[in-house]
């Protein structure tokens, strides 16, 4: 049995608390509630789809699978980005009571959107294993690495962005406007290999973009374009998760100097 | 140190008045100048001075919501503070769901929570609206729930800023029954308000403000008729 000290015990405590408060005050209140999880994503699917199935060369099925699979890790760090970013203002209130695991207000956020991506993920897999796609053990192992991976890039960016916001309330204006951006410079709706070499090389600048090859290739068996760019966008989504949790630790002991 | 001891030493808090890279000349503000202040376990401190002498300043760095700029600050024992109405409560969900999240914070597991919230909510006086959500309470009722949790939590030190004046009847002698049981339990409690009357009352200790530290620290009455003094020749 695992040992807790209560310093910890009261950190997972939070988390519970919060992450009931999360997904009572995003589900209770909508007529369709948790529905929204699946039907969102295959509304997108299917509205995108519609329009760039005659831009590609890929089958139908693999496309909307191919693609699938884009939006769904987009809305995963879209959602939680935006939701993340104005987080810590918005919940001054709790900073106002007493000290607590600050950083567990973010924490409870991208583990509910992470939670509706793996559903959808899970129904995705089921689909394409129907369509005659395999799933392995092995793919397992790499599907569990690149939900690791992306969990921590997700969270590195909204502490980095949230912790920034309190001081700097320009980031929510930057954020919003860099997401959008954000999408297209990430092979979401298209695939790596119709860009050109120079351009496509530039694209794994962007860790999202690496993380989402990975992912495709752990659930759609999706031959990668290279191992070596993509093993850096795992490293720099490391880096950016440490360098997250560094800037949210040194900001939050200010937070309240400015809310 | 004993269980419900609080010490300050040379406590300095400055406020950033402008935020950005762009401005090189930093204006800040001296909230709290190099005070120091010891309070002993038991000790019912009320804290007087005008608006802007940094007594809130100063519960909110006891209680740990905000860091110091310079010196250091020692507490022992569970600290719960009520230093606005709305902090630690959610306002979309309800009153029910809000004493796990307030109970939280002030210092007690699940269990804890789960186990006293019957006890809470008739403390409170707010039964008819523990189920409605946080935002359709009145002031008073905010009060009420939170005060419910904040002495249902078994704190060792109780911090109260200006805000039993939205209490009404039924509050006030909350208050008081509990304030004659915190004197009894010898707990240590730090009250900052204008109305001298129940400063008098209940504390043995006052504590006057100005200007980010000290000008007078001392007996109730005495401090209290220096107080009126220097108001009264303004």
């Amino acid at each position: 049995m695992l040992r807790l000290t209560s310093n910890q015990r009261r950190w997972w405590e939070f988390l519970v608390t919060m992450l009931e408060r999360e997904i009572k005050s995003k589900y209770k209140v909508s007529i369709l509630g948790v529905f929204w999880v699946i039907l969102s994503p295959v509304i997108q699917m299917v509205a995108i789809g519609f329009i760039f199935i005659f831009f590609t060369s890929l089958k139908t099925e693999s496309y909307l699978l191919y693609l699938f699979s884009g939006i769904v890790v987009w809305n995963f760090f879209s959602s939680s980005v935006i939701r993340c970013t104005p987080s810590i203002i918005s919940e001054r209130f709790l900073l106002k009571k007493a000290v607590f695991p600050k950083e567990v207000i973010i924490v409870s956020i991208v583990l509910v959107n992470l939670m509706q991506m793996l559903i959808s993920t899970i129904l995705m897999i089921i689909a394409a294993v129907f369509l005659g796609i395999t799933f392995s053990v092995f793919n397992l192992i790499f599907f569990c690495l690149s939900i690791l991976f992306l969990f921590l890039f997700v969270l590195g960016c909204c502490f980095i962005f949230s912790a920034l916001n309190v001081k700097y309330r320009d980031i929510n204006f930057v954020v919003n406007f860099l997401v959008p951006i954000w999408f297209y410079v990430t092979p979401v709706i298209y695939t790596v290999s119709v860009l050109p070499k120079i351009i496509s090389s530039l694209l794994y600048i962007n860790p999202l973009t690496s993380l989402l090859e990975f992912f495709r290739l752990s659930v759609l068996n999706w031959s990668i374009w290279d191992y070596k760019l993509m093993f850096i966008g795992l490293v720099m989504s490391l880096v950016i998760f440490i360098v997250g949790v560094y800037i949210f630790k040194k900001e939050s002991r200010k937070f309240d100097d400015w809310i | 140190m004993k269980i419900g001891e609080i010490l300050l030493d040379k406590v300095t808090k400055t406020y950033k008045l402008r935020r950005g890279i762009f401005f090189k000349d930093k204006k800040t503000f001296t909230a709290l100048n190099n005070l120091s202040l010891k309070i002993n376990s038991g000790d019912r401190l009320g804290i007087i001075g005008n608006n802007g002498s940094g007594k809130t300043t100063l519960l909110k760095i006891i209680s740990g919501i905000t860091d110091v700029t310079k010196g250091e600050v020692i507490t022992k024992g569970k600290i719960v503070s009520l230093l606005e109405l709305s902090a630690g409560f959610h306002p979309d969900i309800s009153g029910i769901d809000n004493i796990m999240l307030n109970g939280l914070l002030a210092g007690l597991n699940r269990c804890e929570v789960i186990k006293r919230t019957n006890k809470i909510i008739l403390d409170s006086g707010i039964s008819d609206f523990i189920k409605m959500p946080f935002y359709t309470y009145s002031s008073g009722m905010k009060l009420k729930l939170a005060f419910s949790v904040a002495i249902n939590s078994d704190p060792d030190i109780l911090i109260f800023d200006e805000i039993v004046s939205a209490g009404d009847e039924f509050f006030i002698k909350m208050f008081m029954n509990y304030f004659n049981k915190v004197i009894k339990e010898k707990k240590t409690l730090i009250f900052a308000s204008h109305v001298l009357e129940v400063i008098s009352l209940y504390c043995n200790k006052v504590l006057w403000m100005e200007h980010g530290n000290v000008r007078m620290i001392g007996e109730t009455m005495k401090v209290i008729r220096e107080y009126k003094k220097a108001q009264t020749n303004v």
